[in-house]
């Protein structure tokens, strides 16, 4: 079913076409809301409220973007909310900002071999700890591989932060496993 | 959309194999059938409480043309009709409040029990 057929049957009331949008785009607005808010207790709610307020406002959706961007976009403004309220500092510059590799499982400390899925994990720990903006940005490129013109209409970034994000984003996760296995320094050359 | 032609190396690659890798939690099994419970109950309420308010407006309103043309006509201090209703104020002010409730128990509390009963029939 594609988007426009979608939402005229979800204008007309048919509770398929409710689920059906649902199972759609639950996964894009989990993983934007799990990366973005980090409080588990609060990430259900949360989509469940993006959701709500999607189904609220879709008679005004427009279609001049795709639906995706437009659901994406409700979840990122109200995920922003959400820290606002919640006291979070939002702008912070990734100069100022130190990879938190402590605790995490490091090549000389652990006995058993230090295998892809400790890897993944250091990965995983250190794009957790990284800026909100950064970590919205990397999840939505590499995850939901939106293009930076997607990424724009969800986040209303320009097209030059995003990428600046993106660089900067890639350094710090890329410092922060040099700094937990230094043999992984010569594999880890940005190319472009 | 393309990817900008971005070469992918070892750094991309790791992140996006972290990033892919499932969860400790998911979304509970129960996320779409709770919400899409949501959802109905809130379009139900939107379309009841305007069903409700417009029938309202249209019975308030009616009566408000009615009562101006009764009264208007004759702005005599006198008007019996008029001095009766001012005469028995709090009365009326009852009478209208509970014609008030008995509609919107009408229009939507029964409504909503209905639709409560029939909601779990089906779910």
């Amino acid at each position: 079913m594609d988007d426009a057929t979608l939402i005229e049957q979800v204008l007309a009331g048919n509770t398929h076409a409710n689920r059906f949008l649902i199972e759609k785009y639950k996964n894009l607005v989990w993983h934007m809301v799990l990366r973005m808010v980090s409080q588990q207790e609060d990430v259900e709610d949360l989509c469940q409220e993006v959701f709500l307020r999607v189904f609220k406002d879709i008679g005004k959706f427009r279609g001049e973007s795709k639906l995706s961007t437009w659901i994406g976009a409700i979840a990122y403004n109200m995920c922003i909310t959400y820290l606002r309220k919640k006291g979070k500092n939002l702008v912070v510059p990734v100069e100022d900002y130190t990879p938190v590799t402590a605790g995490m499982p490091s090549e000389d400390s652990a006995d058993k071999a230090f295998d892809k899925n400790n890897m993944k994990k250091i990965v995983h720990q250190i794009i957790e700890s990284l800026p909100v903006q950064y970590r919205t940005v990397i999840t939505l490129f590499y995850l939901e591989e939106l293009s930076y013109k997607e990424i724009e209409e969800i986040t209303g970034m320009p097209d030059g932060t995003i990428k600046s994000y993106l660089n900067r984003g890639r350094q710090a996760i890329r410092e922060g496993i040099i700094k937990l296995v230094p043999d992984m320094q010569p594999e880890l050359q940005v190319t472009k | 959309m393309g990817r900008e032609n971005e070469q992918m190396n070892e750094l991309d690659r790791l992140i996006r194999e972290a990033l892919k890798e499932k969860p400790e939690w998911e979304l509970s099994l129960t996320f779409t059938d709770t919400l899409l419970e949501k959802v109905e109950k809130r379009l139900w309420w939107r379309e009841v409480i305007q069903a409700f308010a417009m029938k309202t407006a249209i019975v308030v309103g009616t009566l408000a043309i009615l009562l101006v043309i009764l009264i208007l006509p004759s702005r005599d201090t006198s008007n019996p009709f008029l001095t009766l209703l001012l005469d028995n104020w709090q009365l009326v002010t009852g009478i209208c409040l509970l014609v008030l409730f008995t509609f919107f128990s009408d229009q939507v509390l029964l409504k909503y029990f209905n639709f409560r009963v029939s909601y779990q029939n089906t779910g």
